[in-house]
Formats: C-alpha cells, sequence, structure tokens
C-alpha cells in the first residue's frame, strides 16, 4: 500500500513537472506570436525547431560542430596527459614536487582571460588557439587533483603491498595510481564540461570556425532563433558528455564503488 | 626447532623524548606453534610482529628467522592485517591473489590458487565481489586467504579479528584453529582479548606496556578442540588477568608523580 501511494505521488510529479514546462514554452509561444515580445529578444519553441534545417543546410552546423568537438577533446587529451603526468612527478617524488610548485603555483594565478589577447598574437585565431586555451583552462585541476589523489593513498594499503615484498614501482602502479583514480575521475568530470565552455570561449572572443563563431554570426544579423537553436545543441552535447562520463565511471574506472 | 630467535631487541622511535616501544625483549617461536602476544595497548606487541614480519627493523639487537637475520618482507611469512586492508578497487579474487600478482604468477593460476583458499576460508562464490559488499568477518577471512595464497611458513596476524562483532569472531577462531591444525603452520597471532588469547594458543606471551617488555609466559597445555568455558580454560584466564592487574598496578606506580 505504501509503495503504490509512493508510485502514485512520484508520478503526480512527474505529471506536474511535464505540465509546468509546456506551460512556459506555451507562454513564450504565445507572447512571441501575439507581438508582445519582440522577435529580436525571443524566439518561440516553433521558430527555434524550424531554425535547425536552416542552419544544418545553408551554415553547415554539422562542420561547426565538428570544428568546436575536436578542439574542446584535442584540449582536454592535452590537459589530461600532461596534467596527470605533471601530477604524478610531483606527487611522487617530493624534490620535484618542491622545485616545481611555486612556478606552477604562480602560472595558475594568472587570470586565464587576460592572455588570450596575446594568445591570439603567438597563434592566431584558428584551431591552435582554441586547442591551446581549452589545455590551459583544464591542466591544473589534473595536476593538482592527481597530486592530491597520491597524498590520499591509505597507510594500511602500502604496508599491506610492502608486506607483500612490492618492488617501488609495483607500489606505484598497483597502489599509488590505482589510489588516485577516483580524485583525477572528479578532475575529469569536472573538465569535461569546461573543456566545451573554454572552447565555445576562444571561439566567441576571436574565430573563423565553430559554434562559438557560429553564435556570434547568428547574433550579428538579430537571428535571435539560431541563437536559441545554438544554444539547444550545445546543451544537449553538454549532457550527453556528462551521461558519457558517468558510464565510464561506473563501467570502468570507479566501477568497484558502484557495485 | 627454531623458527625465529628474538635477541635483545629494542625498538626506539627518535623523537623527543624518544619512544621505548620494545626493551629488552628475548623470545624463540618454534616451528608449528602458535604463539599468542597478549597485552594492552601500546606495550609494543604489534612493533614485534612487525619486526618479524620484516615491515621494521629493530634499533638494536637481532631477529633471525630460520637462522639468517630478517631483512625485509618475505614470501615465506604471510601477514594478516588489523582491519584485512583489502584494496577497494579491487575484487576478493584479485585482492587474494595480489602476492601472486607481484611475484608474477600468471593469470589463470592466479585465480586457481585464489579461488582455492576462497574455498578454504568459506567464501565460495565470492571471488567476484568488492570488499564493501563483505561484511566485516567476510572481509577477515579474504584477508587471511591472501596471507595464505603464497604458501607462506608462518602466518603473522595482527589483531586480525578486533574488528568484528563476538559472535563471528568465536566463529572465525574455530576457523583459525582448523586451518592450522590441517599443517600446522606456525601462527604469531598478536591480540588484547584474554579468552581469545587462552582459546588459541600453545604459549601466550604477556606484555607489559611503557616501555614494552614481556612479562610472563603462560605455556598452555590444555587439549584440542578447546571448549568454551571449560574449567581449566577459564582457570588460565583468570590466572592472566590477575598478572595483567598486577602489570597495570605496576605501571601506574611507575608512572605515579614521586
Amino acid at each position: 500500500m505504501t509503495a503504490s501511494r509512493q508510485w502514485s505521488f512520484l508520478s503526480w510529479l512527474r505529471v506536474g513537472q511535464i505540465t509546468l514546462a509546456a506551460a512556459i514554452l506555451l507562454v513564450i509561444q504565445y507572447a512571441v506570436d501575439s507581438g508582445s515580445v519582440k522577435q529580436i529578444y525571443l524566439a518561440s519553441p516553433t521558430q527555434i525547431i524550424a531554425a535547425f534545417p536552416r542552419l544544418i543546410v545553408q551554415n553547415n552546423l554539422p562542420y561547426h560542430l565538428y570544428i568546436t568537438l575536436s578542439e574542446a577533446l584535442l584540449g582536454f587529451s592535452l590537459a589530461l596527459t600532461l596534467g596527470v603526468s605533471t601530477g604524478i612527478a610531483m606527487g611522487l617524488f617530493s624534490r620535484v614536487n618542491t622545485f616545481f610548485s611555486p612556478f606552477l603555483v604562480a602560472s595558475m594565478a594568472i587570470p586565464k582571460v587576460t592572455i588570450i589577447p596575446l594568445l591570439t598574437l603567438y597563434l592566431g585565431i584558428g584551431f591552435s588557439h582554441k586547442v591551446f586555451i581549452v589545455f590551459l583552462f583544464g591542466y591544473f585541476i589534473f595536476v593538482f587533483n592527481t597530486i592530491a589523489g597520491i597524498r590520499q593513498v591509505d597507510e594500511k594499503h602500502l604496508k599491506v603491498a610492502r608486506a607483500f615484498g612490492a618492488s617501488r614501482l609495483q607500489v606505484i602502479t598497483k597502489i599509488i595510481l590505482p589510489s588516485a583514480v577516483p580524485s583525477i575521475m572528479a578532475a575529469v568530470r569536472l573538465e569535461a564540461a569546461m573543456c566545451l565552455v573554454a572552447a565555445l570561449f576562444a571561439e566567441i572572443v576571436a574565430s573563423k570556425a565553430g559554434l562559438g563563431n557560429m553564435l556570434n554570426r547568428a547574433v550579428g544579423v538579430y537571428d535571435t532563433a539560431s541563437v536559441f537553436a545554438l544554444v539547444v545543441t550545445i546543451t544537449a552535447i553538454a549532457l550527453i558528455t556528462v551521461s558519457l562520463i558517468n558510464l565510464l565511471e561506473k563501467r570502468v574506472f570507479l566501477r568497484w564503488k558502484f557495485i | 626447532m627454531t623458527l625465529f630467535q628474538i635477541s635483545s631487541v629494542d625498538k626506539v622511535y627518535p623523537g623527543n623524548p624518544p619512544v621505548v616501544a620494545l626493551q629488552d625483549i628475548s623470545l624463540n617461536i618454534e616451528k608449528g606453534e602458535f604463539i599468542v602476544f597478549l597485552g594492552p595497548s601500546g606495550c609494543g606487541k604489534s612493533t614485534l610482529l612487525e619486526l618479524l614480519s620484516g615491515l621494521q627493523q629493530p634499533s638494536d639487537g637481532l631477529v633471525s628467522f630460520h637462522g639468517r637475520p630478517i631483512e625485509g618482507p618475505h614470501h615465506s611469512l604471510g601477514v594478516v592485517f588489523q582491519d584485512a586492508s583489502l584494496l577497494p578497487w579491487r575484487t576478493i579474487e584479485d585482492n587474494v591473489s595480489f602476492g601472486l600478482e607481484l611475484s608474477g604468477v600468471g593469470k589463470t593460476e592466479r585465480g586457481k590458487t585464489a579461488r582455492h583458499y576462497l574455498d578454504k576460508v568459506g567464501l565460495t562464490g565470492f571471488a567476484e565481489k568488492y570488499p564493501h559488499q563483505l561484511s566485516g568477518g567476510m572481509r577477515q577471512r579474504a584477508g587471511i586467504a591472501r596471507a595464505l595464497s603464497s604458501k607462506p611458513e608462518v602466518l603473522l596476524m595482527d589483531e586480525p579479528f578486533g574488528a568484528v562483532d563476538h559472535i563471528t569472531r568465536i566463529k572465525l577462531q574455530e576457523e583459525l584453529i582448523g586451518l592450522w591444525q590441517e599443517n600446522r603452520r606456525t601462527i604469531v597471532f598478536v591480540t588484547h582479548d584474554v579468552g581469545e588469547a587462552a582459546f588459541l594458543a600453545d604459549r601466550i606471551v604477556l606484555f607489559s606496556p611503557r616501555p614494552g617488555r614481556m612479562h610472563t609466559i603462560f605455556k598452555v597445555d590444555l587439549p584440542r578442540p578447546r571448549r568454551r568455558g571449560d574449567i581449566e580454560l577459564l582457570k588460565l584466564e583468570s590466572k592472566i588477568y590477575d598478572t595483567l592487574h598486577a602489570v597495570e598496578h605496576q605501571s601506574r606506580a611507575a608512572e605515579a608523580p614521586v
């Protein structure tokens, strides 16, 4: 009885949520169609849907999507590889850590947005410019989370490894690095969202292609429906990314935590 | 045959003032015996176990195994830790075969050995589980299987049943005696539980704290299987309790301001 009462509460909750969402969309639709809100400020749901074929066919959305995603993915991979390597070196060898940490802290303290004009000067406004900015936004988080993960290793687990005669290398690969995986995965989760934002941000600042560039152009011609359609596209990508990361955590890297 | 020879061992941790964990320990451990180190916390019993396992080195004196000084951890020594200390990211099978993996044993053979010892400790069917899915008692069984899987000559057990409930603890003690009687592998067992010591041991070494010293050695000649509540067992326990009280009295007198 309790179960069915709970179920009906949950189903009413869902019905309520869907009704509210539909109501909001309808209000917007009416507000735009009736002309009480000007079309340069807001686009109606039907206009947004209608903007998609135009964006895909005339403006080559797939190409720009591809550009943005490759920038984000490449920058992310670079940040992950180099950041985790730096983190491992600094986490395992205290001398490396002592030597490099002031440099690292100093370069992290530079507000990254302020050097974007310089980067434009060095790298132009093309692909490498975006990749580097994405890398810059991700690198430090990977470094610090890797170091933190390595520091979190359980003293007891190290003792187990030593009691079983593990070599220094085995202690690193079988105990220290697996202990750091949850912390590194936390950075992956954070960065997966951040790298897309960084790529879009860089494209909005200065670019020749990509979704950020499309956004700029749509805003420039007051094509508000296209702007909203692009926002919807980007949101969808972000959601897909998050669920991919969830899947990766549950099935591979942190499988042991979810069983 | 003497397996471990501990001669005039001191263990001092540097500091201000230095902490004397063990002072003047001399003891022989015979092959096949079940010896229990008993004492209150801070008496150095776990430290002595770590000296035997090669995880620590004595500050003075000598600890030898088969007549040779112990220089570090050794495959003949299987260690069982206080709270099992399983690696949470590994399945039970991969935890049990950890030692074999480190020494380069192939995957198929590792799996076979691990399952064999899991059967032995009553964990058949739990190979694919992760440590957090098991109860405390089951985790400790897995810890024992892990120590056994590298076929050690000696089991060194550091308060292995300290964290499980009383009923489970009694069951684990009986299972341990069963395992031990199968092949009389030497067991060095650390505990602060008098009843546990009396039930398990051939010999009980009672330690006194600050600095950790050997106080009394009780020889337990009672026949096995032992029955809990047996009058001889209770007599022995009461003798140990009396000695423990004397130890406490002494150390309190020593600490009292003059």
